[in-house]
């Protein structure tokens, strides 16, 4: 297969391209003010009456957790019966630490279900003209992020799991990282999504070109560390000799399990979602923010296993060989787009007032200095 | 002046810690959780605030520092020469009263010229322009972890010195 042009730098998934555009067109404006539940309460009546649902919404509550979206839990209570369900409520702010798309979210959770354990999808409300801001409602799903006595930091960093836990879901996270790799993304009705060309470095060069254009646009001072990074990752750019789907966001924090069973319920959070090369989802895990270390100062994926551990299992379960040097690569771009993410995203909403808690995204965004050490350590050394 | 912005911030902190946030309803969990992370931060910038003007002096003489190294001895096409002909003007004008201003300067141009250089400088200035940068880099980023060390997000918080000693250390080491 031929290789792709490593300056096509608007070369990136169509939807995603168009999301961006409209970002940038809206950016300048402020005041973006938390939701309220009575505000939120009447916008679910009426999108709920126009899916021609007689329940109505109540009891509606913020939830906590989460870094990029409005969250509410909810009870959908049926007039006649009386009986209630639990749903959940995830709707974009103006701005965020990422910019993603709902009804792309809801697409591919939609087609997940019989892969592994996901939130079933509700209602849509893709371009926000029922809750004044696109909006996906989904099950409520039982379960926790983390043991209930263990120690976590925001959004979930710095949690620590337990050994008892740990045995139970290394498999797990294991298994359906491998299940969600082998979903047969061709037979899904996904037309959110395009499939970079087998054989060519556009999977990665489509991940290189969104990130970099993040970075541009959100950028509220000059970062000499990650424009040297966009350019090695340029000049460096791996083949993706089979894409597949990759949920994007694979980390502790993302899943949900009972903590009686210690079964897995549900995968969250598939906003990023997409089709790639699948060292990609493997170096999301290995970011240092998102493990812990064990008492020799070794490093625990997902708070549980140490990396050779999770690189031998993945490999075993998915008869896919793990190539370093694309590794490498991946790992590098990983570190690259958590840097963006908090470095200009989060530290421009937190600056504009554009989301509904700018002192949190105030604060997390310095943790882009610990993503950006990653990213020395990565790059120190090798051939500048 | 008196109050100093010292006992000025500390005044906030009392207002905040003892009268406010005791009477914010706990089911607010956003109320709640923002809160928290505004005494956070307010604390963590009254402990950096006697170290600001030191810190981004360091962080501005090693940019000035960097910058030097790599406009010289420039040799490729148009971008990456108006690139450094740009970054040798931030060098000569750059704010002597405003550390923190001048940093940004320095480090836009420094970026400015790393984008041009990848495009068309001659291979063995970039390579002197990359190493430098990538070893610029990596002290700015040992300064920044250590001047975010108290917001609990560094991965290995254990081999940093105090804001006071960065402070008063050689900037290229």
């Amino acid at each position: 297969m031929a290789q792709l042009k490593a300056d096509s730098r608007g070369d990136m998934e169509p939807h995603l391209l168009a999301m961006l555009d409209a970002k940038h067109a809206r950016q300048g404006k402020s005041g973006y003010k938390p939701r309220e539940a009575q505000d939120v309460t009447e916008r679910l009546g009426r999108l709920l009456g126009a899916h021609g649902v007689q329940g109505q919404a109540r009891n509606v509550r913020r939830m906590g957790g989460g870094a990029s979206k409005e969250q509410f839990l909810f009870d959908l209570v049926d007039p006649a019966g009386g009986a209630a369900q639990q749903l959940v409520l995830r709707m974009d702010p103006l701005e965020g630490i990422i910019e993603t798309c709902r009804t792309r979210e809801a697409q591919l959770l939609g087609m997940m279900g019989g892969t592994v354990p996901v939130p079933p999808v509700a209602f849509v409300d893709g371009d926000g003209r029922y809750m004044g801001q696109p909006a996906m409602i989904t099950g409520f799903v039982r379960g926790v992020t983390k043991p209930r006595d263990s120690q976590a930091g925001l959004s979930g960093l710095g949690t620590v799991i337990g050994e008892r836990a740990s045995a139970a879901l290394i498999p797990q996270y294991l298994d359906n990282l491998v299940a969600i790799h082998g979903f047969d993304f061709a037979r899904a009705a996904l037309s959110t999504y395009a499939v970079p060309q087998a054989g060519t470095t556009q999977a990665a060069l489509w991940q290189l070109n969104f990130w970099e254009r993040v970075l541009e646009d959100d950028k509220i001072d000059a970062s000499p560390l990650l424009t040297y990074t966009a350019c090695w990752l340029r000049e460096r750019v791996p083949v993706c000799t089979v894409p597949v789907t990759l949920h994007g966001d694979y980390r502790l924090g993302n899943f949900m399990f009972d903590e009686d069973t210690l079964e897995m319920t549900a995968i969250l959070d598939w906003e990023l979602a997409h089709i790639g090369d699948f060292h990609e989802d493997i170096t999301y895990s290995l970011e240092p923010l998102f493990c812990s270390r064990d008492a020799q100062g070794q490093l625990l994926v997902g708070s549980m296993m140490p990396v050779r551990a999770f690189l031998d299992g993945y490999s075993e379960r998915s008869g896919r060989v793990i190539d370093p040097a694309v590794l490498h690569w991946y790992h590098v771009l990983t570190s690259f787009k958590l840097s963006v993410m908090n470095f200009a995203s989060g530290a421009r909403a937190a600056r504009d007032g554009t989301n509904h808690q700018s002192a949190f995204l105030g604060y997390l965004s310095a943790c882009h200095v610990g993503l950006s050490g990653t990213l020395c350590r990565l790059l120190v050394g090798d051939g500048a | 002046m008196t109050p100093s912005i010292e006992v000025r911030l500390t005044s906030v902190l009392h207002g905040l810690r003892d009268a406010i946030i005791p009477a914010i309803n706990p089911d607010e969990a956003l109320a709640v959780e923002q809160s928290g992370l505004i005494l956070a931060q307010l604390s963590m910038l009254l402990l950096q605030l006697p170290y600001a003007d030191r810190y981004h002096r360091l962080c501005r003489d090693d940019a000035r520092a960097t910058a030097a190294v790599i406009v010289d001895g420039a040799a490729g096409g148009l971008r990456s020469g108006a690139a450094a002909e740009a970054l040798a003007a931030l060098l000569a004008g750059a704010d002597a009263d405003d550390p923190h201003a001048g940093y940004l300067a320095l480090a836009g141009g420094i970026a400015a010229l790393t984008i041009a250089a990848a495009e068309d400088a001659e291979p063995g200035w970039r390579a002197r322009v990359d190493s430098a940068v990538l070893a610029f880099s990596s002290r700015q980023n040992r300064r920044e972890r250590v001047w975010f060390k108290d917001a609990g997000f560094d991965p290995d918080p254990g081999e940093l010195p105090d804001l006071a000693t960065l402070c008063m250390s050689n900037p290229r080491l």
